[in-house]
């Protein structure tokens, strides 16, 4: 997010250093209980050297697949990777290794595998059938959304069974049920409610009321959200922006003391409550719209740091720590950061700035960044930098629309970005780009070298081509008109927006390339000489990408 | 009805008991009577359906939960006694036992964990719901000499009737991420009775076959307003009682 009119509001698009548990114990090398199963750990060098063989040999052979790859926070040179068993294509549960790198040579390696797995790998009954088993058996009906995952479970008597995975939410437990998926048969079951969650009632920086999923420990409610299947955190970092920007590179880890607070499960602090909902909210629009789960589509956690500094404190470090007061960025890995905003006394080019956690389309155009990050992972300078910034604003005007009500003012859905928190007007409308100066054609995009060759000033050529092609009309410029898909169907240009930027763009794309994915996608999701295709081309063309 | 129940009336209609005629006509003679035994065994149909609805906090609202209990005939298992005093005057005092089990309807709205005003409607129903109802049953009655081996008694009065009632006190319902749909989990109950004053009137058919022995038919209605308590603090008002009917033994003394 970028505050117009101050170089400090460049965004921050950072590699997240923020360390992984790893919670691995030192294991003995041995085949132990249940049988096949090898605990691994690498004492010696000789240990070392035979797990990295190992290792490098399943990964090769996709015995071992890897999960996730990571600098460490805390030791320059260090990489974590941590990697799964697979067995014919299946997941072998509670099966993975942990490597830690040196410069590219292994330095430990932790973990346990299976070996001598025989097991039938192709299910006799499907995953329909095993969540209404299950249903029939627990006396309910289990919904078809609900994930099931097929896996090898090694047994406690020993062997191996194919099983479906099925989490399951009640009233009184969250439990871990594996269907056999040869037979039918339970083969296991067990709570996997970690800790107590609770509902509250925050109100939100514009004053008005929602729910929030928070954890209670201690005899207080933390902003952890343990409902949705990713951790959702919110940290409040208590106005300190040297802690801030030391755990944002790294030399600080976070801890649950560092998470919002309350007494009573009644939040009144706008700001957290607002990042922490949002967040969730912006996690429910990917799965609903797109069944897409998470910034990463494995869950990854989504940390927000909120209260960086303290309004109060804009003299001290207003200088030294802008974006903390005036931007909200995301950092990596899942890690976004929320202004704090201007005291109510100050304005910026005659804008008000108010908690930047207060604005839905901010708070959605943050993650996106995340979303990028894990898939078209747009080069954050010129044109790909731009529709990196485009697919954001896309982004965070669809979760708006999703959420809030089309209309006017503060709680309402519309094509400005970020309208409820910078007042009056927020910083940039893909509407009418031009209001803040910003290019509504291809003629007029930002040619210079600031902010990264303009990812924000000429984002908006892309943002108002979406805008063209749902609610139509005419582009200012080149006098060209299109045909939108209309308000009703704006779920079909979200699509055709989330298919290219997400599966069919590569990282340095232009926008020439945008174009094209996304008439490719109009065509994919909706077929050839679609209303969606007309809408989307016409809309390009009048904003002078060809 | 439960094939206990079918079973304990046929034992309540085939049992024998020897006593004095309390009328004696016709082929038989008539002597002096003072006492009859009635054994019978039938059916209650209760007045009215039970409509439960109760509610509790849920994720910041409230969750709200109606309970439909329908009231199908029971099995019925009934003994009482008249006293004649004074010519057709008599008094007279009865058990009752209606006792059976059935499915209860439960609607609930579950409030969304994530945001106001957009709750599930889940709906279900459980089975095996128990119901039992004793009542005791006191009466001034006149004897009606129909015939010579006929009598008919008539009779009102008091009753008190005590209910146990296998109430729902909660709700399950299983429900996953994005929570948007939740599935009737099943529901919970509790055992509770209590008990109430009421009032009953009946007609006593008998035909006496034998010296002291007879068959008779008996039609009863007997009602309370008997108010359970599930929960602390929550009343389940429900009418006891309801329409009596079954034959069975007679013997007179």
């Amino acid at each position: 997010m970028r505050y117009r009119g101050r170089a400090l509001c460049a965004a921050v698009l950072a590699v997240c250093l923020f360390a992984w548990p790893n919670g691995h114990p030192a294991y003995g090398q041995a085949a132990d209980a249940p049988r096949g199963r090898v605990t691994v750990r690498t004492e010696s060098t000789a240990e070392r050297r035979a797990w990295t063989s190992r290792v490098d040999s399943m990964l090769r052979d996709g015995e071992l697949r890897l999960r996730e790859s990571r600098e460490d926070p805390l030791v320059p040179g260090r990489t974590q990777e941590r990697a799964d068993q697979y067995y014919r294509g299946v997941r072998v549960f509670g099966a993975d290794v942990s490597r830690q790198l040196r410069n590219g040579a292994t330095e430990s390696i932790f973990g346990t595998i299976y070996e001598a797995i025989t097991v039938e790998t192709d299910p006799a009954i499907d995953e329909d059938r095993a969540r209404e088993l299950l249903g029939a058996r627990l006396g309910v009906t289990i919904d078809a959304s609900t994930p099931v995952e097929l896996v090898v479970l090694p047994l406690d008597a020993g062997g191996y069974a194919l099983a479906w995975r099925i989490r399951v939410v009640t009233r009184g437990d969250t439990r871990q049920y594996f269907i056999n998926a040869r037979t039918g048969a339970s083969l296991l079951d067990y709570s996997d409610r970690k800790t107590q969650t609770a509902v509250g009632r925050a109100t939100g920086v514009l004053g008005d009321l929602k729910k929030i999923s928070v954890r209670t420990s201690g005899g207080q409610y933390q902003t952890r959200d343990d409902l949705r299947p990713p951790d959702i955190e919110t940290y409040d970092m208590k106005g300190d922006p040297a802690r801030t920007d030391r755990v944002l590179i790294g030399l600080v880890n976070l801890s649950s003391n560092d998470l919002g607070t309350d007494a009573d499960n009644d939040w009144t602090d706008g700001a957290i409550g607002d990042a922490h909902i949002y967040a969730g909210y912006t996690y429910d629009y990917y799965f609903k719209r797109f069944g897409r789960r998470g910034l990463n589509n494995a869950d990854l956690r989504m940390q927000n740091l909120v209260h960086p500094v303290r309004r109060a404190d804009i003299d001290i470090y207003g200088d030294l720590y802008p974006d903390f007061f005036v931007n909200a960025f995301y950092n990596g890995n899942g890690v976004m950061v929320f202004g704090e905003g201007l005291p109510p006394n100050f304005t910026l080019d005659g804008q008000t700035i108010d908690y930047f956690a207060g604005a839905i389309d901010i708070v959605a155009h943050e993650l996106t960044h995340g979303v990028t990050e894990y898939t078209s992972n747009l080069i954050y300078r010129n044109e790909s930098g731009a529709l990196n910034e485009a697919f954001s604003d896309i982004m965070g005007i669809a979760v708006e629309f999703f959420f809030q009500p089309p209309g006017n003012g503060p709680l309402k859905a519309d094509y400005l970005m970020g309208e409820d928190v910078i007042r009056p007007g927020g910083t940039r409308s893909a509407e009418n780009p031009g209001v803040f100066g910003d290019p509504d054609h291809f003629s007029k995009r930002f040619l210079g070298s600031a902010d990264n060759g303009g990812v924000h000033i000429n984002s908006t050529i892309a943002s108002h081509a979406y805008y063209l092609a749902i609610e139509g009309g005419t582009n200012r410029t080149s006098g060209l008109s299109v045909q939108g898909v209309g308000q009703a169907n704006r779920e079909q240009m979200e699509k055709v927006f989330y298919r290219a930027f997400t599966q069919l763009m590569p990282a340095n794309s232009t926008f020439s390339v945008a174009r094209a994915a996304t008439i490719q996608a109009s065509r994919d999701l909706y077929g050839s000489n679609s209303a969606a295709e007309r809408a989307v081309t016409q809309a390009w063309t009048a904003v002078g990408v060809n | 009805m439960q094939p206990r129940l079918h079973a304990l009336m046929l034992a309540a209609t085939t049992l024998t008991m020897t006593a004095p005629a309390m009328a004696q006509t016709g082929s038989v003679a008539r002597r002096p009577d003072s006492v009859l035994i009635s054994v019978s065994g039938g059916a209650q149909q209760s007045a009215n359906d039970i409509s439960d609805h109760f509610s509790f906090p849920k994720n910041q609202e409230t969750q709200t939960v109606d309970v439909n209990y329908p009231m199908k005939p029971t099995g019925l298992f009934d003994i009482g006694a008249s006293f004649r005093v004074w010519k057709g005057l008599a008094f007279g005092a009865a058990f009752s036992r209606a006792s059976g089990s059935g499915d209860v309807d439960v609607t609930t709205s579950v409030p969304h964990p994530f945001f106001f005003n957009q709750p599930r409607i889940v709906t279900g129903t459980d089975t095996g719901i128990q119901h039992a109802e004793n009542g005791v049953h006191l009466q001034v009655q006149y004897i009606v000499p129909a015939s010579n081996s006929v009598r008919v008694i008539v009779g009102a009065g008091p009753s008190w009737i005590s209910v146990e009632q296998e109430a729902v006190t909660d709700v399950t319902v299983t429900e996953s991420y994005p929570f948007d749909t939740a599935a009737f989990g099943g529901a919970v109950t509790k055992s509770t009775k209590a008990s109430a004053m009421g009032y009953n009137a009946s007609v006593d058919v008998t035909w006496m076959f034998a010296r002291s022995v007879g068959v008779g038919g008996l039609v009863r209605y007997t009602r309370a307003d008997v108010d359970l308590e599930p929960a602390a603090g929550r009343t389940l008002s429900m009418k006891a009682g309801g329409v009596q009917a079954g034959g069975g033994i007679r013997f007179v003394f």
